[in-house]
C-alpha cells in the first residue's frame, strides 16, 4: 500500500504533466511501470474479453474520463493542451477533411476538395442543407469566414493562404501564395474545425465557453476544472450519428484515481496510462490501445562533440532500443525510427543505427578525444528510467555520459528549446500528417528544431513535400527525410508509446471513426483520441 | 483594546503584502516561459511568443507587474487568467465552496475525533485504552494522506464497487445526499493527521487540569467522573485548542491542495496546482493572496476570541 502510494502521489504530480506534455510532447510521462502486453504495438488493437457484439443502440449517456479540459472552445485562439480534452473540442466540431489509414486526406465536413494542377488554387464543395447546432447554415460564406478568422487570429494560421472566395453558396476557393498540396491535411487538425461565425459574432469573446459548432455534440453545461456535459447536436449532418443523447466528460489529472473511478463504475470508459492496460485486460473491461507518441533524445548538434556525426552515431549505435523500453515502459510499444509514430502511415521503413556496441566503441575510439556528454531529462519516473538506461549503455560504450539533475516537464520543455542542453530525452505529441509539424521541429530554420542543424537534403524534401497533393508522392519525399536523419543522427529516435481506453463491458464502438464513405479512420494520432464520441454507445441494461 | 486590534490589522496588511511579493518575485523565478506552456509545441515560434507576452504583459517590467497587480487587487480587479482568460477573483469565488466545505467538515470531524480520543484516555494515562488511542493518533499522524486517500479509495470506492464515489464532486445545491457522499473520503483524508495533532494536545492538557485543585474539590464533593471531565475541565483544557485548530486552518487549505487533487474535486487548492504547472502567474498569484488572506484573518478571529472566551489574555493583551 505504502509503495503504491508514493507512486500515485508521484502520479499527481505526473498526471499534471501529461497536461502540460500534450503541449511539450513528453508522451512517456503518461506510462509508468508498464506491465507487458505483446498487441501495444498493433494499430487501434482492442483487448480485454468483455465487449458488446451486435449492432449500436441508440440513446443514453455515457460518463468519460480524460486527463485534461479544453482551455476554450475556440478553434482560433484557443490551443489544445492535451489529446484527451482534444476528444471533447472534436465532439463538439468537426474537420472539413479527415485522414484515412493510407495516409491520404479525404472530404469529410466538406463534399469535395481540389486542387488545381500546381496545387496553388484549391476548390471546397460543401454538402448541401449543413446547419450548425443553432440552426445556421454551414455554407461557402460560413466556411470562408472561418479560413479568415483562422488566418488573421489563429496561432498556426494559414501563412501559404492567401485568400479565400465564395464562389457559389456551396463552393469556397481558396488561393495560395504558393503551391501547398497538403492543405487538406491542416484541415483535418485543429485549423479545420469548422463553428458557427455567427456565433461568434454575437458571442464575442464568450463563444470560448459557448461554442457553436458542426460536430456531433453541443456544450449543456460546463463545470470548470470538473466536468463538461454535451448533448446531441440536433443539427448534426451525419445520419444516424451520434447514438447517445450525452456524453459526460470527467477531468482527472491523475492517472490512477482516473482508473479506480472508471473500476468503480463512477465512469463508463476513461483515458488509461499504459501501465494499467494489463489489469484491464481481464474482468469486465475491454482496452482499446494503439501507437501514438515517440520518445526520443534530443542532440543538440552545436555542442561539441555531438556536432561530429559519427559521435552522434556512436551514441546511437551504444543504445539497445529494446532493452530501454523494457526497463522504462516494460515492453509496451514498439521501437521507434522515425519523427513518426511506427503506425503513422508516413513513418518509413529505415535502419535506425542501433544495437550495436563494438561499433559504438569503434567510433568513439576513432573521435581521438574523450567523449562527454551530459543528459537531461524529465523528473517524472519513465523520464528517469529512460535516461539512466541510456546512460548505462553509452558508459559502458566507453561515453562518458553524466546526467543533468532532473527538471519538471515545463521547466524542461524550456531548457530544451531555449538550448540550454546538449542530450535530452523528449517526447511528440501524436500528430498525423508531417507537414505542419515537421517544418516545426526537423527544417532548418524551423522554430523550434532544437538539434539547430542546417541540412538542405532535409530542408528541400520538406518543401517538396509541402507542395505536393498526391499522398504517395509526398511519402516518398519523407522518406528521404526518415533516411537522411537515420544517417545523420539529429536525434535517436526510441519508442513508440500508447494510447489506451479502458471501458465497462457495455460500452461499443470505442477506437477510430469511420468516414461517410465507409473508410476506416486511423486511430491514435491526431485529434479522436483517446474518445471518438461520434461512434460510441452504450449497451442498455437488460 | 482598540489600539491592540489597530496594531494587528496593521501586521495583517504588512503581512499579506510580503508574501503577495515573496511569491511574486517566486513565481517569476520559477524556470520556464508561461508562452510556451499556452502555445504548446506546435504553435511556438518567435512571433506567437512575442504575442504572447505582448497580450499578457510579461513584457513590461516586473516591478512594474507586480505594482499593476497590486493596484488592480485593490481596485477589486484580480486579472484574468493566462489561460482561460477568466477573471481571477471570480475563480477562486466559484471554487471557494468546495474548498471552504473540505476544510470547514475536516476541521469538524477532526476536532470531534480528538475530543472522543482525549476524553476516553486522559483520564486514565497508561491504559490500555489510553495506549490504544496513542497508537491511534500516532498511525493517523504519521500516514502520509495521499497513501490514507488512496487506500480509502482502494477499500471504499473500487472493493465495494462504487459504495462511494472515487472522484468528482456533486455541488450541494444540485443533491446534498450525493454531495456528503462525495465529501466523505476527501474529509476523512485531511481530517485524520490533525485530528491526531488536536488528540495529542487535549490529551495532555486534560490531564493537567485534572491534576487542578478544583477538580480534586468537585470529586470531593461527590460529582461524577464524567460530569466532572465534561464540565469542569474540557472547557479550561480546550483553550490551546483553539489556537492550534485557527493556525492549523492554513495547514488544511495546504493539505487539500493534495486532497482535491487526489479526489479530482474542483477546488481552490486543485485551481493551484494546476495554474502552477500551467505557469499561469496571475491565477497562482491569486490563490496566495486568498489562501494568505483567509489565514490570517482566521487568526485575527481567533486572536479576538481567544480574549473574549479567556479574560487574562485580554488584560494582559491590551
Amino acid at each position: 500500500m505504502g509503495r503504491s502510494g508514493i507512486k500515485s502521489f508521484a502520479l499527481v504530480v505526473g498526471g499534471t504533466l501529461v497536461v502540460a506534455c500534450g503541449a511539450a510532447g513528453c508522451g512517456g510521462s503518461s506510462t509508468q511501470n508498464p506491465a507487458p502486453s505483446g498487441a501495444a504495438s498493433a494499430a487501434g488493437s482492442t483487448s480485454g474479453a468483455a465487449a458488446p457484439t451486435g449492432k449500436p443502440v441508440r440513446g443514453g449517456k455515457l460518463v468519460l474520463g480524460v486527463d485534461s479540459e479544453p482551455v476554450g472552445f475556440d478553434p482560433a485562439t484557443d490551443v489544445v493542451p492535451s489529446p484527451g480534452s482534444a476528444s471533447i473540442t472534436d465532439a463538439v466540431f468537426d474537420t472539413l477533411t479527415a485522414p484515412t489509414k493510407d495516409g491520404s486526406y479525404q472530404p469529410y465536413l466538406a463534399k469535395s476538395i481540389t486542387p488545381n494542377a500546381d496545387s496553388t488554387v484549391w476548390t471546397i464543395g460543401l454538402r448541401p442543407d449543413l446547419k450548425f447546432a443553432d440552426g445556421t447554415p454551414i455554407d461557402a460564406a460560413a466556411v470562408k469566414a472561418n479560413l479568415d478568422r483562422q488566418k488573421l487570429h489563429g496561432f498556426q494560421g494559414f501563412p501559404d493562404m492567401k485568400s479565400a472566395t465564395v464562389v457559389d453558396p456551396l463552393t469556397v476557393k481558396v488561393t495560395m501564395n504558393n503551391a501547398w498540396g497538403s492543405f487538406p491535411a491542416a484541415l483535418a487538425s485543429q485549423r479545420g474545425w469548422i463553428y458557427s461565425p455567427t456565433a461568434v459574432k454575437k458571442l464575442g469573446k464568450a463563444f470560448s465557453a459557448h461554442p457553436v459548432g458542426s460536430g456531433p455534440f453541443e456544450v449543456e453545461k460546463w463545470t470548470r476544472g470538473s466536468s463538461i456535459l454535451l448533448k446531441r447536436n440536433p443539427n448534426y449532418w451525419r445520419k444516424g450519428l451520434p447514438y447517445l443523447d450525452q456524453v459526460e466528460f470527467r477531468i482527472i489529472p491523475d492517472d490512477s484515481a482516473r482508473l479506480d473511478a472508471l473500476k468503480s463504475g463512477d465512469l463508463d470508459s476513461a483515458q488509461i496510462a499504459s501501465k494499467d492496460i494489463s489489469t484491464l485486460s481481464t474482468g469486465d473491461f475491454h482496452v482499446q490501445q494503439a501507437t501514438a507518441y515517440v520518445d526520443l533524445l534530443y542532440l543538440n548538434t552545436t555542442k561539441p562533440p555531438l556536432d561530429n556525426v559519427n559521435v552522434r552515431r556512436a551514441l546511437a549505435y551504444a543504445l539497445n532500443r529494446k532493452a530501454i523500453i523494457n526497463t522504462a515502459w516494460a515492453g509496451v510499444g514498439p521501437v521507434a525510427d522515425g519523427p513518426g509514430a511506427p503506425t503513422n502511415p508516413y513513418a518509413a521503413k529505415v535502419n535506425f543505427p542501433s544495437d550495436d556496441q563494438a561499433k559504438a566503441k569503434q567510433l568513439v575510439a576513432g573521435y581521438g578525444k574523450p567523449v562527454d556528454v551530459t543528459l537531461s531529462s524529465q523528473n517524472d519516473p519513465t523520464s528517469q528510467l529512460f535516461a539512466q538506461s541510456v546512460q548505462s549503455m553509452w558508459k559502458s560504450a566507453g561515453i562518458n555520459a553524466k546526467l543533468a539533475s532532473p527538471s519538471e516537464a515545463g521547466a524542461h520543455a524550456d531548457q530544451v528549446i531555449g538550448g540550454k542542453y546538449q542530450a535530452a530525452t523528449f517526447g511528440f505529441p501524436p500528430f498525423l500528417d508531417p507537414d505542419s509539424w515537421w517544418s516545426q521541429i526537423i527544417a532548418s530554420k524551423g522554430a523550434i528544431n532544437v538539434m539547430h542543424y542546417k541540412d538542405p537534403i532535409i530542408d528541400a524534401a520538406l518543401a517538396k513535400a509541402h507542395s505536393l497533393s498526391d499522398t504517395n508522392a509526398r511519402k516518398a519525399q519523407y522518406a528521404i527525410i526518415e533516411r537522411r536523419m537515420a544517417d545523420q543522427v539529429y536525434a535517436i529516435f526510441v519508442h513508440g508509446d500508447v494510447v489506451a481506453e479502458g471501458a465497462a463491458a457495455d460500452v461499443g464502438g470505442l477506437g477510430g471513426m469511420t468516414l461517410p464513405e465507409g473508410q476506416p479512420a486511423p486511430w491514435g494520432q491526431e485529434y479522436r483520441i483517446p474518445f471518438n464520441t461520434d461512434s460510441m454507445w452504450k449497451q442498455p441494461a437488460n | 483594546m482598540t489600539r491592540g486590534v489597530v496594531v494587528r490589522l496593521a501586521r495583517l496588511v504588512i503581512t499579506l503584502l510580503a508574501v503577495s511579493f515573496g511569491s511574486f518575485l517566486l513565481l517569476n523565478l520559477l524556470p520556464g516561459d508561461p508562452a510556451t506552456q499556452i502555445l504548446g509545441l506546435v504553435n511556438i515560434n518567435p512571433a506567437n511568443i512575442a504575442r504572447v507576452h505582448r497580450e499578457l504583459g510579461l513584457d513590461k517590467p516586473l516591478l512594474q507587474r507586480f505594482v499593476d497587480w497590486l493596484g488592480g487587487v485593490l481596485t477589486g480587479d484580480w486579472g484574468e487568467s493566462y489561460r482561460t482568460h477568466e477573471p481571477v477573483l471570480g475563480t477562486i469565488l466559484d471554487r471557494l465552496p468546495l474548498t471552504l466545505e473540505l476544510t470547514l467538515l475536516a476541521q469538524f470531524v477532526a476536532l470531534l475525533t480528538a475530543a472522543v480520543i482525549a476524553l476516553v484516555s486522559a483520564p486514565r494515562p497508561g491504559s490500555v485504552v489510553d495506549r490504544a488511542s496513542s497508537a491511534t493518533s500516532f498511525g493517523m499522524l504519521s500516514l502520509p494522506n495521499f497513501v490514507l486517500g488512496l487506500g480509502l479509495i482502494y477499500f471504499l470506492a473500487v472493493q465495494t464497487g462504487g459504495w462511494l464515489p472515487a472522484t468528482g464532486y456533486v455541488p450541494a445545491s444540485e443533491s446534498l445526499t450525493d454531495n456528503l457522499r462525495s465529501m466523505v473520503m476527501p474529509v476523512l483524508t485531511l481530517a485524520a493527521a490533525p485530528a491526531a495533532v488536536y488528540a495529542r494536545m487535549l490529551r495532555s492538557e486534560l490531564m493537567v487540569t485534572l491534576q487542578e485543585d478544583y477538580i480534586a474539590f468537585a470529586r470531593a464533593k461527590g460529582l461524577s467522573p464524567r460530569y466532572i471531565l465534561l464540565r469542569h475541565a474540557l472547557r479550561p483544557s480546550s483553550l490551546p485548542l483553539l489556537t492550534l485548530s485557527g493556525i492549523n486552518f492554513g495547514a488544511l487549505m495546504g493539505g487539500a491542495f493534495v486532497i482535491e487533487n487526489l479526489f479530482a474535486l474542483p477546488g481552490v487548492g486543485s485551481l493551484g496546482i494546476d495554474a502552477i504547472y500551467r505557469h499561469d502567474y496571475l491565477v497562482v498569484q491569486g490563490v496566495v493572496l486568498f489562501i494568505t488572506l483567509m489565514y490570517v484573518l482566521v487568526n485575527f478571529g481567533v486572536d479576538l476570541l481567544y480574549s473574549t472566551v479567556d479574560p487574562r489574555v485580554r488584560q494582559a493583551g491590551a
